[in-house]
């Protein structure tokens, strides 16, 4: 008989239960609330809330269970809640945006939506490259159907098509590299691959198989030059899609990816470095360059995200403990003000005539201060000025790699911060200083400005008292003590 | 060597659903008739194995699939039960689809016989790796069944079905695999897996495995599925559908109960008596919903939960005598509720009617058919000495004695034995004004010109309007229906024979 794993359910318990939610919220759909998309909703931000209480009692445990696949340390907790928040922000905006644009199926939605939670969620808490492949894919394959939620779209149907053959090589390659570890290794579980590793000389198949994983997470993340798919997706899914795929999955994908390399590939710290400060630097210039020219706003953020994806990724090049409560400081930053700037996008969007050109938001200041004001905080957020969130991010990930002597990557990350400005402000200039088409005043939905408002207030108080943030990052990144 | 036998049942549906889909080329009313003749066979292997089985055989077997846990199969009395009940009931339902079903035949012959292989697998399984396997065949099979017209309303109604059928389907993997996980034992036919009645997460497992098998079932609170499915299906899947298939759920539930749990763990207000309490209400809840409905097969769709409300009340309440009367009842349900449908059916055939008010003066067009309808619907009223009185009477007698036992309180028992009694006499709110309508009710004008309408049979109903007289089918549709509906009436007087049978089934577990 096959030996088994003792199970702990208390360690399963959030997912488990988000699942059953999630079943419930389709079930709900399909026989009582057919189409009732704020019910349904708000029964959805219900199911990520009982999931986040459930799970706050894993605050501060460590251990693990299905056979060390699956870890709660602060780590994995850290992300779940991450994750549960974004993936509620990003319902709370979508139930108007459904509304307004009458999309089918709202139950359907929220529950692909729910399922991709899940899959990050076991993303994050996974050590075993399986577990991880298959929290991959889950988010994957319900991220391809939302991003294709404009049926009727050709461009967005061209997007999603060219999202998922493209995502499906990437998972392809990931799971090539991951053969040639387990065939080097005879392993999965990543603490034990780490194991059969220690002492051996880097072998040509091990650095293969790491080289080819990365390149399947860099698609993931969107980093240069796995970035093509990115403008067109982001700019083709309807727009709260975009915000959760620019933040969540791709938070998700870093945390996997900083499992595997740590846990597993401490020792080969040496070649994966060399290609982070590659895909680094490359993502951070094209991202900066190419956003300048876009006249469409999702289009701009697109390419602003693949420049975020290259800041983050300066973490992986410097691989320390301060890089790593970096990266988790920037991340929350990240999704904060990402977030608000793509909600910020469909209010404008959402009126009558709106649209998402740059032109659209001209004199915004005067048809909604409040809208052009809270796009000030994001868009200085995400350049990585004081007194936001985004600054403290930046600080922390660049003097992680100073302390390494990575002082010339941290320089190149600074003079992107000062490319960026340039299309950041491009936009501040657009609602301050052009007339707009039209006086009238912009009526904002309450969920919109209700998120809006928590993203602003988090994101300046995280800046103007850090260490609400920091200490945490901090504490957390300590699970991976005994970094270099 | 004779284990291998138990196979028999399975592999006879399997194969006629191969043989009609290739007549297709060949004919398709050759192949309703093949189909009717496999079905045939397979209740003939059934009985053979039940004679088998009797005379002492030991039917079990089981493939290594290179698992921890075997493809295992077995039979024991409740498993000859239902495969008894449930192959009689297939063979007369496939032999009135011979005339009754017009179009798409093929599909909808291999797919009847898919859900019987479907069906007896589940029937037969002797673990949950089993279990599972045939559960899933079964519900994609019985979902074409649900959308075989195709229109928007079917493909709906079978799309939700679809989806709560793979909802309770998880529910019962995920449980069965922590329970592996637990014990190691994914036994069906034990007396209680040892390992769960001390294991803090028993109520949890628990109540999946029940909510899982109770979607199958029709148990409220997830019988949404039901009044929306069988209604839509053609009438001989209709009776199949409420006759037969959701006794897979409560059959499931019967061995969750005695044979996964065991009986003592099960004995607790978390466990048995709320679950007890939810078959009662169950009862009482889809019989006041079909008195509301206007139409003839919605009816009889609502008062099939009441009526799956009884198996599961006698599963639920511990007692041998209540367990009995329970099994009773899927066999008594089987014989009422496939009459009614199968007239139904006729109803619709032969005339195009299908509401409840264009019902007056039927039986004067329908002698015959009426006829079983009549002794079908008194006979779930529960008037002695139809079948449908002797599952009320055991069941009423199993309170007083889970009460005698201790197992209930004195104040439940009554509470039972009331709401069967009360729930009797709801079925006579809505089968007696059928019954008066059909019988003493004069034929309108409106019944004799009306309603050719969007359903599929306009043709039919087109000609019987000009007739206008007699309108009985061929003895082909008839047969069935009559054998049905004086089956409840004869095993009613000679009740004795099936309850053999049936305390054979109690013996198991008490």
């Amino acid at each position: 008989m096959l030996a088994l794993p003792k199970v702990n359910y208390a360690f399963l318990a959030p997912e488990l239960l988000l699942i059953f939610l999630a079943l419930m919220v389709l079930i709900a759909d399909l026989f009582w609330w057919r189409g009732r998309t704020r019910v349904l909703g708000w029964l959805s931000v219900a199911s990520l809330i009982a999931a986040g209480v459930v799970a706050l009692p894993l605050v501060g445990k460590t251990g693990s269970t299905l056979a060390n696949a699956l870890l709660v340390d602060p780590f994995a907790v850290f992300f779940k809640m991450v994750f549960l928040a974004s993936t509620a922000l990003i319902i709370v905006v979508s139930m108007d945006y459904l509304a307004r644009y009458k999309l089918p199926s709202s139950g359907e939605y929220y529950v692909l939506l729910l399922f991709a939670t899940v899959g990050m969620m076991f993303m994050a808490a996974s050590s075993d490259l399986i577990m991880i492949y298959v929290g991959l894919e889950l988010t994957s394959i319900s991220s391809y159907i939302l991003a294709g939620y404009h049926k009727t779209d050709a461009r967005s149907n061209e997007s999603v098509l060219k999202y998922f053959i493209l995502g499906l090589i990437a998972s392809g390659i990931m799971l090539y590299g991951f053969t040639f570890i387990y065939g080097f290794t005879g392993q999965t579980e990543l603490g034990a691959i780490a194991n059969a590793l220690r002492g051996e000389s880097a072998s040509l198949a091990v650095i293969v198989g790491v080289m080819f994983a990365i390149a399947g997470f860099a698609f993931k993340v969107a980093s240069v030059p796995f970035h093509q798919w990115v403008p067109d997706v982001y700019e083709g899914a309807p727009t709260p899609i975009t915000a959760f795929l620019s933040v969540a999955p791709k938070a998700a994908a870093f945390a996997a990816l900083a499992r595997i390399l740590f846990l597993a590939f401490p020792d080969f710290a040496g070649y994966w470095k060399m290609i982070f400060i590659l895909l680094a630097i490359a993502s951070m210039f094209i991202g900066n360059l190419m956003a300048i020219p876009q006249k469409n706003i999702k289009r701009m953020l697109a390419y602003s995200s693949i420049a975020h994806a290259g800041y983050i990724m300066v973490a992986f090049a410097a691989a320390n403990e301060r890089a790593i409560a970096g990266l988790l400081i920037y991340i929350v930053a990240y999704v904060l003000m990402n977030i608000g700037a793509f909600v910020v996008v469909l209010a404008v969007a959402h009126q009558r005539g709106g649209g998402e050109e740059l032109t659209d938001f001209n004199g915004l200041s005067k048809r909604s201060p409040f809208l052009a004001l809270s796009m000030v905080v994001f868009l200085v957020a995400l350049t990585g000025l004081p007194p936001t969130a985004g600054f403290w991010g930046k600080l922390w990930i660049f003097l992680a790699a100073v302390d390494k002597g990575l002082w010339w990557l941290a320089l190149i990350g600074f003079l992107n911060s000062v490319i960026s400005l340039y299309y950041y402000v491009n936009v501040i200039r657009h609602m301050y200083l052009f007339e707009p088409d039209t006086e009238e005043a912009l009526s904002t939905p309450a969920t919109f400005s209700g998120v809006i408002w928590i993203t602003v207030l988090a994101t300046l108080l995280i800046g103007v008292y850090p260490p609400i943030l920091t200490d945490v990052a901090e504490t957390v990144a300590r699970v991976f003590g005994g970094l270099g | 060597m004779e284990g291998i036998l138990v196979l028999l049942p399975i592999i006879i549906p399997l194969v006629g659903a191969a043989v009609v889909a290739l007549l297709k080329r060949v004919s398709e009313k050759i192949g309703s008739v093949v189909t009717a003749v496999f079905s045939g066979l397979t209740l003939a292997a059934a009985i053979w194995l039940a004679s088998l089985f009797y005379g002492g055989a030991d039917l079990s077997y089981s493939f290594d699939v290179g698992l921890p846990f075997d493809l295992a199969f077995g039979l024991d009395a409740l498993g000859i039960f239902m495969g008894l009940v449930s192959t009689g009931l297939w063979f007369l339902a496939s032999v009135y689809s011979i005339e009754y079903i017009h179009e798409r035949r093929t599909m909808f012959n291999s797919f009847l016989l898919l859900s019987l292989y479907g069906m007896l697998g589940i029937t037969t399984a002797a673990n949950f790796y089993t279990l599972l396997f045939f559960f899933e065949v079964f519900s994609v099979a019985s979902a074409v069944l649900v959308i075989h017209e195709m229109t928007p309303e079917a493909n709906r109604a079978g799309f939700q079905y679809l989806i709560i059928s793979v909802v309770g389907s998880a529910a019962v993997i995920f449980t069965a695999a922590a329970i592996y996980a637990e014990t190691g034992s994914i036994d069906l036919l034990g007396q209680g897996i040892p390992g769960l009645a001390d294991h803090p997460l028993t109520p949890l497992f628990f109540w999946l495995l029940i909510g899982g098998f109770a979607i199958k079932a029709g148990l409220f609170p997830v019988h949404m599925w039901l009044p929306v499915a069988h209604p839509i299906a053609p009438s001989s899947a209709s009776a199949l559908l409420s006759g037969v298939m959701i006794k897979a759920g409560a059959y499931g539930i019967i061995r969750v109960i005695y044979g996964v749990f065991g009986m003592s763990v099960v004995n607790t207000p978390a466990m048995g008596t709320l679950l007890m309490w939810l078959a009662v209400f169950t009862m009482i809840f889809g019989s006041i919903l079909a008195i509301a409905q206007t139409e003839l097969k919605r009816l009889l769709a609502y008062s099939s939960i009441a009526q799956i409300g009884y198996v599961i009340l006698g599963a639920s309440m511990l007692s041998g005598v209540g367990l009995s009367g329970g099994v009773l009842h899927i066999l008594g349900h089987a014989l009422m509720k496939g009459t009614l449908f199968l007239a139904a059916g006729i109803i619709i055939h032969q005339t195009g009617l299908r509401n409840l008010s264009d019902l007056e003066g039927i039986a004067k067009r329908l002698p015959l058919t009426m006829t079983a309808f009549t002794l079908a619907a008194v006979s779930m009223i529960g008037i002695p000495p139809f079948i449908g009185f002797f599952s009320k009477w055991y069941l009423a007698l199993g309170a007083l004695q889970a009460k005698d036992a201790g197992i209930m309180s004195q104040w439940a028992a009554y509470g039972v034995v009331g709401a069967i009694i009360f729930s009797g006499l709801l079925n006579i709110v809505y089968y007696a004004p059928i019954l008066i309508r059909a019988w003493f009710g004069g034929p309108s004008a409106e019944t004799a010109h009306g309603h050719e309408d969007s359903h599929g049979h306009g043709e039919a109903s087109g000609k019987a309007a000009e007739a206008a007289g007699r309108a009985e089918p061929s003895w082909l549709m008839l047969a069935p229906v009559m054998v049905l509906g004086f089956g409840t009436l004869l095993l009613g007087l000679y009740v004795r024979v099936p309850y053999q049978l049936i305390s054979d089934v109690v013996k198991i577990y008490f």
